[in-house]
């Protein structure tokens, strides 16, 4: 009984109020539940190590259990990622396993497609009904007709797929990348020593949320403020908006769209024309790199030059400068070159393997490259940037989509998605996609699967890190290398002989014996290789990579010879930028334009579409605790905003809070204003996350999906904001405390 | 108790530093998780009904471009002269031998008197039974109570973890060390800018770092003695 | 006329007073009928039985809040043989082989919503005996709730013993 029935009750009469109590008391029942059986003690908290996946950085958890349920997530201390630490995101983990709107296992569509009409089936049937699917096609010689779609994750689950259907004969294997922010003008498995810098640079790196690691550098962040017995680190940061990673530098530097690259490139100039650089030798221009001096490039820009010429000065005598960008810099706006220039001013300070600078991890290996190699060179992995024009017309196409929601990333491909021949999901969550598909086949979470993965860490040179169940799964779910594994003994033949692995339990349990024949192994006897994997929950090689005694240039830092800049001092040619990306090594994707796109004069508004911290690319927004969490910049929970500068509000007669209609060239979306001082007047902003379609019950019709402007991975579109008359809601964490609080000294 | 027993017992104290905090709010994730906090959703958090045991403050200085942001995560503060405290009717905040001030569910009628006396706005009223959609209630953490409609709720400096944390070193036979008791907060910090220990002991990590030239305490000038102090950021 | 009112107020003051106390024998009643009527005292104090400790069974009280009932593996651990045929074991039998457990009725325990976090372990460590608590058990056919766990009585048995009386011990 409850206290305040108690309260009431009593009003009432107290024997009517203990004949209530005596009715089926629950504590009775409780008896089984304090009967201990081989696994666990009741009463105890049983900690088991595991890794991460609420985004691709790979931090080390423990997750507490008590009586077979898991209560807590936090970070394993022993880690060398996160070493006890864990972010807003990975805290909320338990709500993916426990999630009230998973999928209770396999389903075959009923009524018609995208009808949201499901029959339950067993996964013996649900196994055949694919496998004969996939037999049909290829009885009728169109094996490639079967694509697997996944994200970019070297996971188990990918790499049992794509030699499934490699066995099988698809020609490919797409993948979506998911969000993921790094640094472009270096190779993969380059890390940043931000710990031990003392004057870091940050070209909308922003390391505090999305960037690379967040964890990890929000670590080597609070180093690099306070650590006794050391100088303060100054911190200066270029983006147009202020994002919460500008928020906590010294200095924001609110750079105008697409022209990151040019800042970089008149800081670099400065160095130059006072003889500040520390690089051996200084490579020769095609072109006067004086036309980026910041003075002439201040109007481009909107930075001052005295204060660029300020920032170049501290950063070139600082101790230990860094600099670091983001992907994004790149994506969509000015073209390929913004994050070269940046590595370039790494180079001029020459801090390439040196502490507090860039770092490589040598020896790269793959703990599954003997397990689940590729079975011959032809196999393609295409990165499905452009998804849309990938499968426009194929309605011939079999699609086994796993790990992403390409319907709610690029929402203009739902209509290509409904004529395709046949869709089968591997979602643990009814989603976008998977509401249009034909048969369901739901993965474990991360909570209850196996799967090894390797981590950057900057501390420690080559880790794996152990995905293992910590819970039992309640509902009649499947690991998705399970069920590729039970598909292949289905369909037989090379299939089934390309696959000789009873599960990923098995895989992984080989892959990490594996690990202790290679030659920097700890422990020579691989069943304690094992041992320590699975109480520890991560692997560690013998050395670091800080004291590297063979320096490695990374990659893609133009070194001695600097790369031609187009004709007209601005963007390069494609041609040259191409040619250029080659040489480096950079990944290209998507369009190159110069600028956002749009009519200059319809749209004056740059409308820049950035990943918030908790949502990331949407998949988060299904959770109650990150839905209201607040944003920290801006404290609106459970929905949508647009950020506008107070000038160009005022301008447009727009007040905080009011619904505004923001319209680009694909159309126009009605979503309140926040009025935001720490965004450019010419730019405005919307987070991706919200506006899901068919995604639960927390984040089905909240808010607005920005994809829908544009595909995802461009940054900025133009717009224009107009006001409102219809009404729409603006939820915003509230506090009575007065707006500032000072405190004394 | 005597004052020399008082002394025996440990004074809880945080230290937050706020030049190493991001404002990345990984501590309210993780003391709602701790503390079973129920979400009330859309409708009750437009009517300011989001219950929080810590919060991060943010605060914007200065026009374009010159714009400065200040983040503060704000937590009861424990106070030694806690305001909270007399005007409850029916003693259900007190204050502990430990120095925590104490929130008594069993008590609480939910005068919420408390709340208005309190200058950090850090208690959290329940305007109904919380709520979580099956199976989100397996989570649940079984050492912590799940508070019912009509109570106060504030942060408790997770008097579970400092139970779990006396009883290690009970086990092992030795005094409470520093660093065997960490709130959920502190816990996760992914910047490491929360400390958490015994101001008693003069030897622990937030005893030195109170005594930093940085150290200030919220609205001091209201005599309520915080037991958390903060850390200001460098310039 | 005064009198009769005097009386009927009476009358039902007596009448809720003993409805009340006949319901709460009722709604926790002292001696449950258990799945097996399991005998603590041919258990524990009988002079031709096994004699077990508390902590035998109830193995840990010491090291976990609950004292933890046994699993029915412990129990078959002796009545795969001891007694294989009285009807009580055989019931117990067909349980095991069921991969069941009996569901055993409390006895003791706290109402949820008293919040309170009572365990087991320091009361173990500080010797508190466990009839204290339990009544003498050992010496019951059935098991009989003996003690009432009101507040009160935990605070007179932590006063008696100098044990801190804060709220936060047992509430959070």
């Amino acid at each position: 009984m409850k206290r305040r029935e108690f309260i009431i009750l009593t009003g009432v009469g107290a024997t009517s109020a203990t004949m209530l109590g005596a009715c089926g008391n629950p504590e009775n029942k409780l008896i089984p539940a304090l009967i201990p059986d081989d696994e666990y003690v009741p009463g105890i908290d049983y900690w088991k190590a595991s890794t991460c996946a609420m985004c691709p950085a790979g931090c080390g958890i423990i997750v507490r259990t008590r009586e077979h349920k898991a209560n807590k997530i936090e970070g394993n201390p022993l880690h060398p990622v996160n070493r006890g630490a864990l972010c807003a995101r990975g805290q909320a983990g338990l709500q993916v396993l426990y999630n009230p709107d998973r999928i209770k296992g396999p389903m075959k569509r009923a009524g018609e497609r995208g009808e949201g009409k499901w029959e339950e089936i067993s996964w013996d049937e649900a196994i055949k009904t694919l496998a004969d699917k996939l037999r049909e096609t290829k009885a009728q010689g169109r094996a490639d007709s079967a694509l697997f779609v996944t994200d970019v994750h070297n996971s188990v689950d990918a790499l049992v797929g794509q030699r499934f259907m490699e066995a099988y004969g698809s020609s490919a294997h797409l993948t979506l990348p998911q969000f993921f922010d790094d640094d472009v003008s270096y190779g993969p498995r380059v890390a940043f020593d931000l710990a031990h810098a003392t004057y870091l640079l940050s070209f909308g790196a922003r390391f505090l949320e999305t960037w690379q690691s967040p964890v990890t550098y929000s670590l080597a962040y609070g180093a690099f403020r306070q650590t006794s017995g050391r100088a303060r680190g100054r911190f200066v940061h270029v983006e147009p908006r202020m994002s919460l990673t500008a928020a906590n530098a010294d200095e924001w530097l609110p750079a105008a769209v697409g022209t990151e690259g040019v800042v970089a490139l008149g800081i670099a100039q400065v160095i130059i024309r006072e003889g500040l650089s520390r690089a051996a030798s200084l490579p020769t221009f095609a072109r006067p790199i004086d036309d980026y001096a910041p003075e002439k490039a201040a109007d481009k820009t909107g930075i001052p030059a005295e204060r660029l010429v300020r920032i170049a000065r501290e950063f070139a005598s600082a101790e230990r400068p860094l600099a670091i960008c983001s992907r994004s810099v790149d994506a969509g706006t000015a073209g390929y070159n913004n994050s070269t220039w940046v590595g370039f001013l790494n180079t001029l300070v020459d801090n390439h393997n040196k502490k507090g600078g860039v770092l490589r991890e040598r020896d790269y290996f793959d703990p599954f490259e003997k397990l689940l190699s590729r079975l011959s060179d032809s196999w393609n992995t295409v990165f499905a940037t452009n998804f849309p024009e990938t499968i426009k017309g194929r309605e011939d196409l079999v699609l086994l989509i796993h790990q992403v929601n390409p319907a709610y990333m690029t929402p203009e491909v739902r209509d290509e998605l409904k004529a395709v021949q046949f869709i089968a999901s591997f979602s643990s969550f009814m989603d976008e996609t998977t509401h249009l598909a034909d048969l369901i086949l739901p993965d474990n979470t991360y909570l209850e699967s196996w799967d090894l993965t390797r981590p950057f860490s900057i501390d420690a040179n080559r880790v794996v890190s152990l995905t293992q169940p910590v819970v039992k799964p309640d509902v009649n779910t499947r690991q998705t290398a399970d069920v590729f594994i039970a598909l292949s003994r289905e369909i037989g033949g090379e299939v089934e002989q390309a696959i000789p692995f009873t599960s990923a339990e098995e895989i992984i349990k080989r892959a990490a014996e594996d690990l202790a024949k290679t030659t920097f192994a700890t422990a020579v006897d691989g069943s304690a290789e094992l041992a320590s994997l699975t109480e520890r929950g991560f692997w560690k090689g013998e050395t670091t990579s800080t004291d590297a005694d063979a320096p490695v240039e990374p990659r893609n830092v133009p070194g001695a010879q600097m790369p031609k800049i187009g004709p007209d001092g601005g963007s390069p040619s494609r041609a040259e930028v191409e040619e250029l990306l080659q040489r480096l090594g950079v990944h290209v994707e998507g369009e190159l334009s110069s600028s956002s796109k749009g009519d200059e004069a319809e749209y004056p508004l740059h409308l820049l579409m950035y990943e918030q911290s908790t949502f990331g690319d949407g998949s988060m927004a299904n959770l109650p605790l990150l839905q209201e969490l607040p944003d920290p910049m801006t404290s609106v929970m459970w929905g949508s905003w647009v950020e506008i500068n107070p000038v160009t509000a005022a301008q447009l007669g727009i007040a905080d809070g009011d619904p505004v209609d923001v319209t680009t060239e694909r159309g126009s979306v009605l979503v309140p204003a926040v009025v935001y001082p720490g965004i450019r007047p010419d730019v405005i902003a919307i987070p991706y996350g919200q506006g899901h379609v068919a995604y639960g019950r927390f984040a089905t019709g909240r808010g607005i999906n920005p994809a829908l402007f544009n595909p995802w991975y461009q940054r900025t579109v133009r717009a224009r904001v107009t006001k409102a008359s219809t009404e729409t809601l603006l939820i915003r964490f509230g506090t009575s405390l007065p707006e500032k609080i000072e405190t004394k000294r | 108790m005597s004052e020399v027993d008082k002394q025996q017992k440990p004074q809880w104290g945080m230290v937050i530093d706020l030049d190493r905090c991001t404002g990345c709010e990984a501590c309210v994730v993780a003391c709602r998780v701790e503390n079973n906090i129920p979400t009330v959703g859309p409708e009750e958090a437009a009517k300011g009904r989001v219950i929080d045991w810590i919060r991060v403050e943010r605060y914007f200085e200065g026009e374009f471009p010159d714009v400065k942001v200040r983040f503060r995560p704000v937590l009861c503060q424990h106070c030694e002269e806690a305001p909270c405290e007399p005007v409850c009717p029916v003693y259900a905040t007190y204050h502990t031998d430990e120095g925590l001030n104490a929130q008594v569910y069993n008590r609480c009628v939910g005068t919420r008197y408390c709340a208005n006396n309190c200058p950090y706005t850090v208690r959290s009223f329940n305007f109904f039974d919380p709520h979580w959609d099956a199976p989100l209630d397996k989570a649940l953490n079984p050492e912590v109570s799940v508070r019912s409609r009509g109570v106060m709720e504030k942060c408790t400096f997770c008097i579970q973890r400092i139970r779990k944390g006396e009883e290690k070193a009970k086990d092992e036979g030795r005094p409470v060390r520093d660093g065997d008791v960490v709130p959920a907060c502190v816990q996760t910090c992914p910047t490491k800018a929360m400390y958490f220990g015994n101001l008693a002991d003069r030897e622990s990590e937030v005893s030195r770092l109170s005594k930093s030239n940085r150290a200030s305490r919220l609205l001091e000038e209201l005599g309520t003695k915080p037991r958390v102090i903060y850390l200001n950021k460098g310039e | 006329m005064k009198t009769l009112t005097k009386a009927l107020l009476l009358l039902i003051i007596v009448f809720l007073a003993g409805g009340f106390l006949l319901l709460r024998a009722l709604a926790k009643p002292e001696a449950p009928l258990q799945p097996i009527d399991f005998n603590h005292q041919q258990h524990v104090t009988k002079p031709e039985g096994p004699q077990l400790e508390c902590a035998f069974c109830h193995e840990h009280a010491d090291k976990s809040p609950h004292a933890t009932i046994p699993n029915v593996s412990l129990c078959m651990a002796c009545h795969q043989v001891e007694k294989a045929d009285s009807p009580e074991v055989v019931k117990l039998t067909a349980i095991s082989d069921r991969a069941e457990q009996p569901l055993w009725v409390r006895v003791y325990w706290f109402d949820k919503s008293a919040d309170v976090f009572f365990s087991h372990k320091p009361h173990i460590r500080a010797g508190v005996d466990c009839a204290e608590c339990h009544g003498r058990v050992g010496e019951m056919t059935r098991v009989r709730r003996e003690v009432d766990h009101t507040m009160g009585w935990c605070l007179d048995c932590h006063r008696q013993r100098e044990v801190s009386v804060d709220c936060y011990v047992c509430h959070r």
